[in-house]
């Protein structure tokens, strides 16, 4: 299992704060959201471009770290992956 | 940036509960005193964290937000009256803020932060409190604090959702290393309550407060996300300097 949870205007078009992933083996960043899209097609824009690479502006954390945007590592089992666009609200 | 002098008898009188506060001390009160924050609109966010610092005793306090008072600022700025409706935020502001500091020395600029301003106002200060609805005016500000080497409390929220960092050049990634791209979907209106950007706002005054002290540890390579709608609070780590 991977828990991603979802912060900000991911959770807005989400409408939902967290989705459980029933994988059987760490993936990579990537392959996590695909299959987040995958059940949630509407956040495919929010998450990936055109191209279906990771967007500039989407903040990954893997267990409380954030993921360098370059970088997709493997999530292993049982971890938590946050998801979140950075916000500007004042 | 403003000459440290010792505490005056009246200073004493009306700060010696947090005198008291280990770690600060006259000391500290002395360095708020001598310190001057530069406080990036005060909306909802820049409201409380203005009116949190004048009630800390902070020297110097310069107010960039351009534009008068509209009804729909009402939920959350808290500096902003009903009987000021029409007339300059920041002159509003700064009558509020001599109410609870009449010592304070208040600049106010009618303007947002922009290109053409940012050097010269964050070359005034010791402290920058980023609270700025548009990310164009957060990585202006931003990347003079990062030219000058003066610390930027960046604070946002969205929704029930916040987020808040303490950043600085040599030891922590700038705005810009950790936001490299603009979100699409982000607008200048989001909904927020009140009560949310006072919450972000007190904490963002109290990490200018230890940036202008040494107290505690600010959210260097830290950032605080807050879920106001469960109160489910986290920190993530950051990359450190890139």
């Amino acid at each position: 299992m991977i828990t991603v949870e979802f912060m900000t205007q991911v959770k807005a078009e989400a409408g939902c704060a967290r989705m459980d992933l029933d994988a059987s083996r760490a993936m990579p960043v990537s392959s996590v959201l695909g299959a987040v899209i995958e059940r949630m097609p509407t956040l495919q824009s929010l998450l990936v471009d055109e191209e279906g690479c990771r967007h500039g502006w989407l903040m990954v954390s893997i267990d409380d770290v954030l993921i360098p945007r370059d970088h997709d590592p493997e999530v292993p089992l049982g971890s938590r992956v946050l998801l979140a666009t950075p916000i500007s609200g004042g | 940036m403003m000459q440290q002098r010792p505490l005056t008898e009246a200073e004493r009188a009306v700060y010696e509960w947090q005198l008291d506060v280990p770690g600060h001390g006259e000391e500290g009160q002395v360095k708020l005193a001598g310190s001057t924050v530069l406080v990036s609109r005060i909306g909802g966010l820049g409201s409380v964290v203005a009116y949190e610092l004048a009630a800390a005793g902070v020297g110097r306090l310069v107010l960039a937000h351009e534009g008068v008072i509209k009804p729909s600022d009402l939920n959350r700025q808290l500096l902003m009256t009903h009987a000021a409706l029409g007339t300059s935020r920041v002159a509003c502001a700064a009558l509020r803020l001599r109410e609870l500091n009449p010592a304070m020395e208040i600049v106010t600029v009618d303007a947002n932060i922009d290109a053409h301003n940012v050097t010269e106002l964050v070359a005034m200060c010791d402290v920058v409190v980023d609270a700025a609805p548009l990310f164009t005016e957060r990585f202006a500000l931003n990347d003079a604090a990062f030219s000058k080497g003066i610390p930027i409390v960046e604070c946002a929220m969205y929704e029930l959702d916040a987020t808040l960092t303490t950043q600085l050049k040599g030891r922590t990634a700038s705005l810009r290393d950790l936001v490299q791209d603009v979100p699409a979907p982000w607008r200048r209106r989001f909904p927020v309550f009140g009560a949310v950007s006072g919450a972000v706002g007190c904490l963002a005054a109290m990490e200018a407060i230890k940036c202008m002290t040494g107290l505690g540890e600010p959210l260097f390579n830290r950032m605080l996300m807050m879920e106001l709608r469960t109160m489910k609070m986290r920190e993530v780590a950051l990359p450190p300097v890139c």
